[in-house]
């Protein structure tokens, strides 16, 4: 290895080939190994928001059951279909790259960057709905006459609104990212000797759906 | 190394299908129906346990499947396996804390604990 470094005009290196990497291989595992400390810190900046959650729901289970009951099912699960479609098509994306086969991962970056649209669409409708019936976290929470909430339930809709806000934070992040490596793609820039910004945005969109996941039982789901 | 053996090693071992990940993505919709579907029976306190159980089992799928980290590198998967670990210690001994404090801690009208007309606690 010491050997082929430093024998620079034994052999043409691969343009991709940053100087401080003996290999593409080297260079391929140090992206991903940095992306998987991006999402193990990230899993644990989520989890205060959960912590928080699991604390006010442990002091008011009737309160949080009573809320959750005004948050639209449907939509929550339609969401979910819609975020885990773009999981399948963005691995589908690297799994055509790793082919060479440019125009399909294109057809499936463009596949979910829609999806991320559709999703973020759709929670604006639900914050919206949220919005006029005056569900709102913390000293806004307002809500209608109509609505019988105990006054605790603001706290449902604090951790509510704090961690569906930096998700959809992260889903817009996620949009810039994927039309970044779209446009990189479009360009050519991707063959399967050399995939590693789709392979490391597509581990930074499946912790979105991960995240997801879990949010939609507990969110939505509060029986 | 030779740049063919480089092109080949930058790839993991093995390659699954386009259908494989069909396969994977029908299996998370079907677990997405079953965990709305549980939802809808009263189990009692056991209806927490097995939505979390649910979203555990399409998380780990999506982390190993999706996310390559079946067969991915021991350091990948410890990133993770670590992160979780922590997540676990926040959130338990957070709710051990703060259960077992002195009542007049819990925030006001916390059903934690339960005050008789007296001003008691039971």
């Amino acid at each position: 290895m010491q050997t082929d470094a430093i024998d620079h005009g034994h052999e043409a290196k691969p343009t991709h080939l940053r100087f401080q990497f003996s290999d593409s291989a080297r260079q391929f595992h140090a992206a991903k190994f940095g992306m998987w400390l991006f999402l193990g810190q990230e899993v644990m900046f989520f989890s205060a928001l959960f912590c928080a959650y699991a604390y006010y729901r442990n002091q008011f289970p009737d309160a949080f059951w009573h809320a959750s009951q005004h948050l639209n099912t449907k939509f929550g699960l339609w969401e979910t279909v819609d975020l885990l479609t773009s999981s399948l098509t963005v691995a589908l994306a690297i799994h055509f790259i790793r082919q060479g086969k440019r125009g399909l991962t294109s057809a499936m970056l463009i596949i979910t960057i829609l999806c991320a649209f559709i999703f973020l669409g759709m929670h604006s409708f639900e914050y919206y709905t949220e919005f006029h019936e005056g569900l709102l976290p913390g000293r806004f929470f307002h809500p209608e006459a109509s609505i019988h909430l105990p006054p605790e339930s603001a706290m449902f809709f604090t951790c509510y609104f704090f961690v569906t806000v930096l998700h959809s934070i992260h889903v817009i992040i996620g949009i810039i990212v994927l039309a970044i490596i779209l446009a990189f793609n479009l360009r050519g820039k991707y063959s399967s000797a050399y995939y590693t910004h789709v392979e490391v945005g597509g581990l930074y969109w499946h912790l979105v759906d991960l995240v997801w996941i879990f949010l939609f039982p507990l969110l939505y789901l509060i029986t | 190394m030779t740049a063919h053996a480089e092109s080949h090693s930058a790839h993991e071992k093995k390659h699954h299908g386009a259908g494989f990940y069909i396969g994977i993505w029908i299996f998370l919709l079907f677990c997405t129906a079953a965990t709305y579907g549980a939802a809808q029976v009263d189990m009692g306190a056991w209806n927490l346990p097995v939505g979390l159980a649910i979203a555990t089992l399409k998380g780990a799928v999506v982390c190993l499947f999706f996310m390559h980290l079946w067969g991915d590198t021991r350091a990948n998967q410890f990133i993770l396996i670590l992160s979780l670990l922590f997540v676990t210690l926040m959130i338990s001994m957070t709710l051990a804390d703060v259960n077992t404090r002195f009542p007049l801690t819990a925030p006001p009208n916390s059903q934690r604990f339960k005050v008789n007309p007296n001003g008691q606690l039971e």
